[in-house]
């Protein structure tokens, strides 16, 4: 027997389908909309209908957008010469925030990965490929520092290398503010591998 | 010197509870089967080392039909009396405490801390399989240097990466050219953990070369020797042959469908002058070569860390000749836990100088 009304019973399962949410907190959300304002539940209600019909895919980086092409792609101060590859579009928004990168991006929507099923063509290789033409000088491979994201930026870095552009990897290590000693063995490892002269 | 002074069990295994304090020198638990002996060094050890010698699972330590598990125990150390907790769920992720406060990152707990388990089952290292060989190594080296689990793990993915990838290849050849980032990762992983596999296994050489002399005055030699599917070398080396050895293997694993060499397929084997110790060792060399595997693997600790770890001998002396017994626990300075089915397999002199507990199905008398 449910302990609740059957449409809020329906709100709560719906809400605890959402990703990092339990049931208990989809209890929590469910009985806050209910005490909100009817015009801001409509608001709400409006605004993730509106942003799941409206928002695309951008037809040259990949990122989400409104407007294809994207906003980064569009704007004619950013630098055309570098695209950084990266494997969701989080990433984007985490690089974003940085304000130091000026150049495109390039979301893969994913990792090789065997174990799942996703190889080469599972993901948006071709696409980047076809993007590398004479302005391009850098490509900046950002898939993350684990053994799938590894492995995609070497596969793209060797199709990469025959067209004669620049292929880099992030550097991975200590993180900025953080204490050399609480930086576990591997992070070490890694960072004293990529050391650089002074 | 580190040990073990208290020890608290609730609900684990047979003990519904147990309080009970032990001296830094010699203890021992003795009863008839059965009555939980076992079990006690088993509480010690995962106390120590956050893992379970025997079974694979932590549910399998809680008392049947209990929902938790209770294990708290007061090392001396170099830096103070350290109190250590731990709480087993049937459900959940076990809690590591330490001076009262939750830990989360092993590497946030007293370092000092450690055990050695040594067990009648100890003989598999010599005749079971290699895995059980690795393992030993592999774990030698992870309580040294707690990084390279990370290496073994990274490994152990691309290693079923790549396995998954050499099946699809067998139907979609043209695939052929995706499995390039694999195996430089493998060669890079493979590299990193042959290269310290082969530092350790030369020390474990020289440690268990001279304790197999003092049990067996010199004859026969005894030589440790590691068996690598990938030309050994330095690190670069390594790395350089490992990557045309998997060339060389590609059509073999495409049509198998794994992946043929690296240090997943290594061996460690043991030769008494000259002769490989599984087929021509009797049943006692194949023992004390065993016995030797373990006390080397507290040896080296000891020697790293400047802290010698706890012994815990299962059952251990009644396989043993008698001057053998005395053998182990001469030149000691470490907290030793003993359990026997019959003191008479304890050497008087040693007898003399130890705390004897009986164990009675879930408790203790002293």
């Amino acid at each position: 027997m449910s302990y609740y009304a059957e449409p809020l019973a329906h709100l709560i399962d719906e809400l605890s389908r959402l990703p990092g949410i339990g049931p208990k907190t989809a209890q929590r959300l469910a009985f806050h909309i209910l005490k909100m304002p009817k015009d801001r539940v409509a608001n709400l209600s409006e605004s993730i209908t509106k942003a799941r019909d409206s928002i695309i895919y951008c037809s040259i980086c990949g990122n989400f957008t409104d407007i294809d092409p994207c906003s980064i792609c569009r704007a004619s101060y950013r630098d055309r010469t570098t695209i950084m590859v990266v494997e969701d579009p989080r990433d984007v928004v985490a690089l974003e925030r940085t304000r130091d990168y000026k150049g495109l991006y390039h979301v893969l929507h994913g990792a090789i990965s065997p174990l799942e099923g996703i190889g080469p063509d599972d993901i948006k290789i071709k696409e980047l490929l076809s993007r590398v033409s004479d302005g391009v000088k850098e490509i900046i491979l950002a898939t993350n520092p684990d053994v799938e994201g590894e492995a995609t930026a070497m596969y793209i870095a060797r199709l990469l290398k025959p067209l004669g552009v620049k292929v880099t990897r992030i550097a991975h290590g200590i993180p900025v503010g953080g204490d050399l000693e609480y930086a576990d063995e591997a992070t070490l490892t890694s960072a004293l591998e990529g050391r650089r002269e002074m | 010197m580190m040990f073990l002074s208290n020890l608290r069990l609730v609900d684990f295994r047979n003990f519904k509870e147990l309080e009970v304090s032990f001296s830094s020198g010699i203890n021992i638990f003795y009863g008839d089967n059965a009555q939980g002996k076992t079990n006690l060094l088993e509480s010690i050890f995962y106390l120590s080392n956050l893992r379970s010698e025997k079974s694979a699972k932590d549910q399998q330590l809680i008392m049947h039909n209990k929902p938790m598990a209770y294990v708290k125990g007061v090392f001396d150390t170099r830096s103070g009396p350290v109190e250590r907790e731990i709480i087993l769920y049937t459900d959940r992720k076990k809690v590591v405490k330490e001076g009262g406060y939750q830990k989360n990152r092993w590497s946030e707990l007293c370092e000092d801390i450690s055990a050695v388990f040594f067990s009648p089952d100890d003989l598999l290292l010599i005749k079971g399989s290699p895995s059980i060989r690795r393992k030993y190594l592999d774990y030698l080296i992870y309580q040294l240097k707690p990084g390279y689990i990370r290496n073994l793990q990274a490994y152990y993915r691309i290693i079923s990466q790549r396995n998954v990838l050499l099946k699809s290849l067998k139907k979609n050849p043209s695939l052929s050219d995706s499995i390039e980032p694999w195996d430089l990762q493998l060669c890079d992983a493979g590299s990193r953990i042959l290269a310290e596999r082969l530092n350790y296994i030369e020390v474990i050489d020289k440690y268990v070369h001279e304790l197999f002399d003092s049990f067996c005055g010199g004859s026969p030699e005894l030589n440790v020797k590691y068996f690598s599917s990938v030309r050994i070398g330095t690190r670069e080396t390594i790395k350089r042959d490992f990557l045309i050895a998997l060339k060389h293997a590609r059509e073999k694993e495409i049509s198998r469908a794994f992946t043929l060499n690296g240090p997943h397929r290594d061996d460690i084997l043991f030769f008494l002058d000259g002769h490989d110790a599984r087929f021509f060792g009797s049943q006692g060399q194949q023992r004390i070569l065993a016995l030797c595997l373990k006390m080397a693997q507290a040896g080296i600790l000891a020697n790293e860390k400047g802290e010698s770890p706890i012994l815990l001998l299962d059952d251990v002396m009644s396989e043993l000749d008698f001057a053998k017994r005395r053998l182990i626990l001469e030149n000691n300075d470490s907290q030793v836990f003993i359990t026997t089915a019959d003191l008479n397999f304890i050497p008087d002199e040693i007898l003399s100088r130890s705390n004897v507990y009986r164990v009675i199905s879930g408790s203790l008398e002293w």
